[in-house]
């Protein structure tokens, strides 16, 4: 191994270990380390710029220009409202119905944006309510995990598989979309058991949740018409975008100009601030230092040792993706996981090609089902603990400022058996649906 | 620059007897026409003197008054001054000593120094004394020799030095006395030494009231009825001040510029801001000091 290589795989893993424990900010960090590997002429800055993958940036500033300006409708809250009161206040079923309402968001919004929003109110209903708000809290978090798994734009992790594997908006919802379903109910029904006999409150209780007028959560009626609009064209264009020959990112940053000129009364400044530039920037980084492994041809020993470990069988290499996915995920961010992972399998793809003589196209017909397997488990890895997604953190954060503490230890308890059963039923699913 | 430099002799009256301020109005205004040019009549001047002084706020405890007029299209400041031997009372006060200034509606800057200087006078009660009692020109001369306008007004100049403070150990029902009963929405909080460590506002008392996660939501107009201030009244007694008190984020030495005051007001949305030496804090400038001090002087 040169010395480069060993300079660059220092900065990578240290860069890890900043984002994993974030002694500061996991931002500055992967930027640093980014510039570091230019600097120190592992990669070029020609080729670092090159391998930002601005389908990913965009689609992700799109969608949160958009959901930026209808989260300031009230709609969300509305839905939240509407659904405690169709179940006439009975905790349980609230618990359950916010969970496949968070499920739901969190497939077409980013998953934290979606516990941003929902975990307040949620945690309201349950203080109203005179029960504790952690189940609440805890559900919503795996739901949002959960939802946010079965679209291309649910959760970052698959906006990256899906650009990088050139997989669309319709095979997401196709051939992952089936499998969330059936893991959501599985996960319903597990919380129905688990919080049933802790949620029982009195008909009094139930009154108060009866007594709000969701009506009133809207705050600006017009606003939310054109962002209904929006955003329903937005979600038709991404089920064809594929016909149309056009990328996602296209679609999204598309709907963010026309609600950004609907929605015009407030200056534009304002719609750019709901972008999260910290996290863009994040993105940033991590492709330029993934892009720096590749160069120093580190990923490619990586994918050339993990054939050699699973003798090129698709099957095997399949499933202990998922695991080792859900594993890695349960305890590290999903996001640099996969950056990483990306250009792995687009390697195992090229050698399996050369393995089996087939052209490159058929090699990739032939890797898919690992591309769905990684999102798979880097996704639904993130329930495994408290801090294996973001959307954990933050709902656990938000409860404890409010005074409820939520301990690592309270949501691995049950975020742990939730992720095994739900690799489980991954598992089964890739093995009998996905793999030829 | 000297005070008595902006002075001119001849503007400056010793009155024995004088029956009413307008008697004492009218004096000045006559020897400051008789001098100089102004595009109004006295008569018009005369009355914009009046419009003003119905406003109140001119007459000073200690027994000045400083009516003024502030004219359109006049780029110059005229004083005249008045020491009366027998004071004349006015709203219950006697009064001593009159300044009186015909002053442009736009440019106030050396009004505003000059009136500080008078301010300075004011303030030292024995040299107030030697003031007004001037026997002549120059008795009141030597009297104000000392006496210097500042370059720019300051911070100094204008923040309230009667500051009322609080501890971190402070409760939250003290807090709220307080600032019940001084009417006041803001106070600094000091350790044992005296030291300037933080600052509260009724804001912080508020969010008290209202948990966290009614804040995140943002709209809370589908709730028919809430409690916010449940909470924080069953608890005012165990929470403490230093539980909610903000660090100082922005802190003026005495010498800072009225515009930086200006400035931090607008920009950040502040209300008050404290002004410090070294780690202790000396006076407390408020946007109402802005406006008594500086724009309705």
């Amino acid at each position: 191994m040169g010395i480069q290589v060993i300079i660059a795989l220092t900065i990578f893993f240290i860069v890890y270990a900043i984002m994993t424990t974030e002694i500061f900010n996991k931002t500055v960090a992967v930027l640093l380390g980014a510039s570091l590997f230019i600097i120190l002429g592992i990669i070029p800055q020609e080729k670092a710029f090159e391998g930002i993958d601005w389908n990913v940036i965009f689609l992700l500033i799109g969608m949160m220009i958009i959901v930026g300006i209808t989260k300031r409708t009230g709609l969300f809250q509305y839905v939240a409202i509407k659904a405690a009161k169709a179940v006439k206040g009975d905790p349980i079923k609230i618990l359950l119905m916010l969970s496949v309402i968070t499920a739901v968001f969190s497939a077409f919004l980013d998953n934290v944006t979606t516990v941003l929003i929902l975990t307040p109110v949620s945690i309201l209903i349950a203080v109203e309510l005179g029960v504790s708000p952690i189940p609440f809290v805890i559900c919503e978090a795996i739901a949002s995990n959960i939802g946010g798994t079965a679209t291309l734009i649910g959760d970052p992790p698959n906006i990256m598989i899906g650009s990088a594997a050139n997989l669309s908006f319709m095979d997401f919802i196709v051939n992952i979309g089936p499998v969330i379903l059936v893991i959501l109910a599985v996960f319903l029904v597990i919380a129905y058991f688990i919080f049933r006999k802790k949620l029982v409150v009195s008909s009094e209780k139930k009154a108060r949740i009866m007594d709000f007028d969701e009506s009133r959560s809207i705050e600006d009626k017009a606003l939310l018409i054109k962002s209904l609009i929006i955003l329903g064209m937005v979600i038709v264009g991404f089920l064809f975008h594929s016909l149309f020959h056009l990328e996602a990112a296209t679609i999204a940053l598309f709907g963010a100009s026309l609600l950004m000129i609907l929605a015009g009364k407030e200056e534009v400044e304002k719609f750019f601030h709901e972008v999260e530039w910290g996290t863009i920037f994040f993105f940033v980084g991590l492709f330029i230092l993934v892009g720096g492994l590749v160069e120093m041809g580190l990923i490619k020993k990586l994918a050339e040792f993990l054939l050699s470990l699973t003798g090129g069988d698709i099957k095997v290499t399949s499933i202990v993706m998922i695991w080792f996915s859900g594993f890695f995920s349960a305890f590290v961010d999903n996001i640099p996981y996969v950056a990483t992972m990306i250009p792995l399998i687009q390697d195992m793809t090229g050698q399996i090609s050369q393995n089996l003589n087939i052209p490159l196209s058929e090699a990739a017909v032939e890797v898919l089902p690992l591309w769905w397997s990684l999102s798979l488990g880097a996704c639904l890895g993130g329930n495994g603990t408290l801090i294996g997604a973001s959307a954990n953190v933050v709902s656990a954060g938000l409860a404890g400022k409010s005074g409820y503490k939520i301990s690592f230890f309270e949501f691995t308890k049950y975020g742990f058996f939730i992720m095994i059963t739900t690799l489980i039923i991954s598992t089964g699913y890739v093995i009998l649906f996905l793999l030829k | 620059m000297k005070l008595s430099s902006i002075l001119q002799e001849n503007h400056v009256k010793i009155l024995d007897k004088a029956n009413s301020k307008n008697e004492v109005i009218s004096i000045l205004l006559d020897s400051i026409f008789k001098n100089r040019q102004i595009h109004l009549n006295k008569e018009e001047v005369f009355s914009l003197i009046n419009e003003r002084e119905k406003l109140g706020g001119t007459i000073f405890e200690n027994g000045m008054a400083i009516p003024h007029a502030r004219l359109e299209n006049f780029n110059d400041l005229f004083i005249g001054i008045a020491i009366l031997s027998n004071p004349i009372i006015e709203s219950g006060i006697p009064i001593k000593f009159v300044v009186l200034s015909i002053i442009s509606k736009s440019a106030s800057n050396t009004y505003l120094r000059t009136l500080s200087a008078f301010a300075q006078i004011s303030q030292n009660k024995e040299l107030f004394e030697k003031v007004a009692s001037s026997k002549s020109h120059s008795d009141f001369f030597s009297a104000i020799e000392n006496i210097k306008i500042k370059q720019e007004l300051t911070v100094g100049d204008i923040m309230s030095k009667d500051v009322l403070k609080v501890s971190p150990e402070t409760t939250l029902k003290e807090l709220c006395d307080i600032f019940y009963k001084h009417n006041i929405s803001y106070i600094p909080v000091v350790d044992d030494n005296d030291d300037f460590i933080g600052e509260v506002t009724i804001t912080e008392v508020l969010k008290v009231g209202i948990p966290n996660y009614a804040l995140m939501i943002g709209n809370l107009k589908f709730l028919s009825s809430f409690e916010p201030f449940e909470e924080l009244l069953k608890n005012e007694d165990k929470i403490k001040v230093k539980e909610i008190m903000r660090k100082p984020s922005f802190k003026l030495p005495e010498n800072s510029s009225i515009i930086e005051v200006a400035l931090e007001i607008t920009q950040n949305n502040k209300r008050q801001l404290p002004v410090v030496e070294g780690d202790k804090i000396i006076g407390i400038v408020s946007y109402m000091d802005l406006l008594k001090k500086v724009l309705r002087v």
